[in-house]
């Protein structure tokens, strides 16, 4: 039985989609600089997403011939899907180098892991472990009206997570890699440098951090702050799903309800871009899991609301045409409205220029703890290597300040952002059943103006 | 019994140790917006997975669809060395236990006549998810062990709106029957209306059974015995013996009385264990492994080198729950998006949501918002004043644990806002 047999038995739907979708991947652990074993899955199914008179229904198995219709009599929420032009096609990822042995690949973790272990730090490094992971995702997907998509994307991910303690304060924190492509990824993501040049900063937060004084203040934020801000606080409610309410058990509404296309939410430094397409990113596809070409979204431009992520079944009820943001994770989750690489455009100054101007203010360049409301306005922030700056300059460290305010504030008090844009790892969740997918989030270094800034604990 | 898996096990004697285990799930789940039905999804998902493990080197896989022994195999040859490789359990018993339940017909006929008539008669519009499942568990092992559990649960959540205000509840049952007051609760908490400030500082607070669920789901996370092995988890430095928490406090592992695992990854039967009893810590969740590493004897938790919990009860107080509402309290009727700075301490921030009512003098004078609990969760525990006789089991999105749970009432609790 192919996936075409199944598309003709739900022949009663006028809208039809069969996926197969696998994923495999192995995983190596490491614990201290020793292996702690290896992890091989694989994840192979299929699924149908069938829609009639406005109701729907998903159904997946192991085995295609499990796959049947169900005859339901509902009062439904779905109103129909937009008309848009579906595209045949197929995308993939090479993997440069991929001939390189698992053994080989664990003896540079060991290497890393003892290296980084043996540094000469004053805190002591309680523990550092690396999650290793390199995966394939490959999808087929027919519609009922004979379209075919076909995409494969290999993936590399790398965790490493560390415990540091000092006589002052102790630290855990965790840095991630990843993107599409094969292992020569891992040669671009200098890790070891990167998690050299972390432990030693929180090592020297940790025994030469100052307490904050809190109050307003400006701000400087690292790409990592700007990424991780992007995605929660733009991202998450642009997405049209969740506007209409579709999520609003679970992750909740958005603060666009009620609000209109062409009204300010920022400040003009503020653009943010949500694209699939950028090579060898993590959330990379050409097209999306409903036929619909991916494309760049402007979401916000120049600080006005410009565009919402879009399926084909928001966009009917927005009056719009989808913009391809339909993803699955896995062949047993439908696919829903996603962000794929979304980050804050970079702007025209350099980082010393936004120092420069700060008379008394805060480099906030790493995070520990984040959260935002369900309805994406009140947000928190915990820098873990965060410094004071004094009359334009970077001075000491600082023990974990605070940033916790809305939006709104936050979206409006950037002033400007540097010609820098970097990008980062994160894993996206939404959706029940749960459906975590790979994303990157990115941005320039930004500086945001007056906003509050706590003292951890006594807040 | 278990021929399938037999026969794969028969072809990996080479190894010292084996295991091929498979878990079936075959799930009806409804989810409904604004009390319309958005979708019905019917999954039906099977993955297999073998353990083996020669002298120091192990391998894990999984695989939904087919089982490659050759890649087992194959991968095996190429592993190196690990610092910590599973033991199975010295278990070669036949095990086998059918639930019957007439949750079967709704997920194989889809009759869920009764559960729309439910959802439909919400007061105010309702989103959420029901979910009813068929979970059948198997296990076999090189020690001889045959095991198969087949359960049924049904868990779901429902979050009335009621204009700005909302209410949320949830559950996890062996049937639907709690459906019908999860509906009436989250009416109820949505229809308390009115707003009020709440200024950063410290509370007194009464969390719910789906606040205490979430942070449970974390607790759990914390007591793995893997996670006190890598330096991840406030239990570092903790012995049994020692007094943790409030002595009102007892927090289990209760995979028999929620009826979620008969028997865990590495054989071991499993049963229902105190981790805090009255306060004080008796054992973290351990696997064969761990246990031999940490010197303690497994608790039928495995996880493969991961011990987890199988679902956690905390023992109900003796006191009604309108009493703790009697003082200067905020009642918390759900968080989300728990997020720690720092496992090692336990410090952490959750966003409150739905029916966060402030209390003056026993009587409700409006909604706080989203606020936030920013604190420490071991100071938390020690804290906890009293906790409610009134207990609900409950399960949702962002409680994922079951989890027996009472309303707890906690001192001073420091409170943020955005």
């Amino acid at each position: 039985m192919e996936l075409e047999d199944v598309v003709k038995r739900f022949s009663d739907f006028k809208y039809v989609e069969a996926r197969k979708h696998n994923i495999g991947s192995t995983r190596l652990y490491l614990i201290n600089g020793s292996p702690a074993g290896v992890e091989d899955s694989t994840y192979n199914g299929y699924s149908v997403r069938a829609f009639k008179d406005s109701a729907m229904y998903f159904t997946s198995s192991t085995k295609l011939e499990d796959l049947t219709p169900l005859s339901l009599n509902l009062k439904e929420w779905e109103k129909g899907y937009s008309a848009d032009q579906r595209t045949s096609g197929s995308y993939t990822v090479e993997e440069k180098e991929k001939d390189v042995s698992l053994e080989d690949k664990q003896k540079l973790f060991i290497d890393i892991s003892k290296n980084l272990l043996q540094l000469k730090v004053n805190s002591k490094i309680n523990s550092l472990n690396i999650i290793y992971s390199e995966s394939v995702e490959e999808k087929e997907i027919v519609f009922e009206d004979g379209t075919k998509v076909y995409g494969k994307v290999p993936r590399i991910y790398i965790l490493v997570s560390v415990t540091m303690k000092s006589d002052k304060a102790s630290a855990t924190f965790y840095e991630e890699f990843g993107g599409s492509g094969g292992f020569e990824l891992v040669k671009t993501w200098d890790i070891e440098r990167t998690l050299e040049e972390k432990i030693k900063s929180v090592d020297e937060v940790l025994n030469k951090g100052k307490g904050v004084t809190p109050g307003k203040k400006d701000v400087v934020l690292s790409n990592l702050l700007s990424g991780i801000m992007v995605h929660e606080s733009v991202g998450h409610p642009f997405e049209a799903d969740r506007v209409l309410g579709r999520e609003s058990a679970q992750a909740g509404l958005s603060y666009l309800v009620g609000r209109n296309f062409g009204e300010k939410i920022g400040s003009s430094a503020v653009t943010v871009v949500d694209d699939p397409t950028l090579p060898n990113s993590a959330g990379f596809y050409l097209i999306d899991d409903e036929g619909i070409k991916a494309r760049a979204k402007y979401l916000i431009k120049e600080g006005i609301i410009n565009e919402l992520l879009q399926d084909r079944f928001s966009a009917y009820k927005f009056g719009v045409n989808s913009n391809g943001s339909a993803r699955a994770s896995r062949f047993d989750r439908e696919p829903l409205v996603r962000m794929s690489n979304t980050f804050f455009m970079p702007g025209n100054y350099t980082f010393e220029e936004l120092i420069e101007d700060v008379k008394d203010g805060i480099y906030m360049k790493s995070y520990m703890e984040w959260n935002i409301d369900d309805l994406r306005i009140g947000q928190r922030y915990v820098g873990l290597e965060a410094y004071e700056i004094k009359n334009g300059e970077i001075g000491d460290p600082l023990l974990f300040p605070v940033i916790e305010g809305t939006t709104f504030d936050l979206l409006s008090s950037v002033d400007a952002a540097d010609n820098t844009l970097k990008f980062y790892y994160g894993t996206c969740g939404k959706g029940d059943p749960d459906q975590g997918i790979p994303v990157w989030m990115g941005g320039p270094n930004m500086r945001i103006r007056n906003v509050t800034v706590k003292v951890r604990g006594s807040e | 019994m278990n021929e399938e898996l037999l026969k794969i096990l028969e072809n990996l004697k080479e190894y010292e140790e084996a295991a091929v285990g498979k878990n079936k799930i075959r799930r009806l789940l409804i989810k409904f917006v604004n009390s319309e039905i958005v979708e019905v999804q019917r999954l039906i998902n099977e993955s297999i997975g073998i353990v083996v493990r020669k002298g120091n080197k192990y391998l894990a896989t999984e695989a939904s669809g087919n089982v490659n022994v050759e890649r087992v195999k194959k991968l095996f040859n190429i592993v190196a060395e690990s610092s910590i490789v599973p033991y199975l359990s010295e278990n070669d018993r036949e095990y086998k236990r059918v639930v019957e339940s007439p949750l079967r017909d709704i997920i194989e006929k889809g009759e869920i006549d009764s559960i729309l008539r439910e959802i439909y008669s919400s007061e105010y519009p309702a989103s959420g998810i029901i979910n009813v499942v068929e979970a059948t568990q198997s296990l076999v092992t090189s020690k001889g062990f045959n095991g198969y559990f087949l359960n049924y649960y049904a868990d779901g959540y429902v979050r009335a709106f009621n204009g700005e205000y909302s209410g949320q509840w949830a559950f996890y049952s062996n049937d639907l029957s709690p459906l019908k007051e999860a509906i009436k609760q989250a009416n109820i908490l949505a229809s308390i209306d009115g707003k009020v400030k709440v200024d950063d500082g410290k509370y007194d607070v009464v969390l719910s059974p789906l606040v205490v669920g979430n942070l449970m789901s974390d607790f759990a996370y914390f007591a793995s015995a893997f996670n006190v092995f890598t330096a991840s988890s406030f239990l570092y430095n903790v012995k049994p013996g020692d007094k943790i928490a409030s002595e009102k406090l007892t927090i289990s592992d209760v995979p028999k009385k929620l009826r979620t695992r008969d028997f865990d990854d590495e054989a071991t039967f499993t049963y229902d264990k105190n981790i805090i009893e009255n306060g004080v810590f008796k054992t973290l969740l351990y696997n064969n492994e761990l246990a031999k590493m940490m010197n303690a004897r497994t608790t039928g938790n495995a996880g493969i080198i991961y011990p987890v919990s199988f679902g956690i009860e905390v023992k109900p107080g003796e006191v009604s729950f309108d009493s703790l509402l009697s003082g200067n309290v905020i009642f918390v009727n759900n968080n989300w998006y728990t997020r720690y700075q720092n496992y090692l301490e336990g410090a952490f921030s959750t966003v409150c949501r739905d029916a966060v009512i402030v209390y003056k003098d026993g009587k409700p004078i409006g909604n706080a918002g989203r606020i936030r609990i920013s604190d420490y969760l071991p100071r938390l525990l020690k804290n906890i004043e009293e906790l409610s006789k009134e207990s609900y089991a409950v399960r949702w999105w962002d409680a994922p644990l079951p989890t027996i749970a009472p309303y707890m009432l906690i001192k001073g609790v420091n409170i943020t806002r955005a």
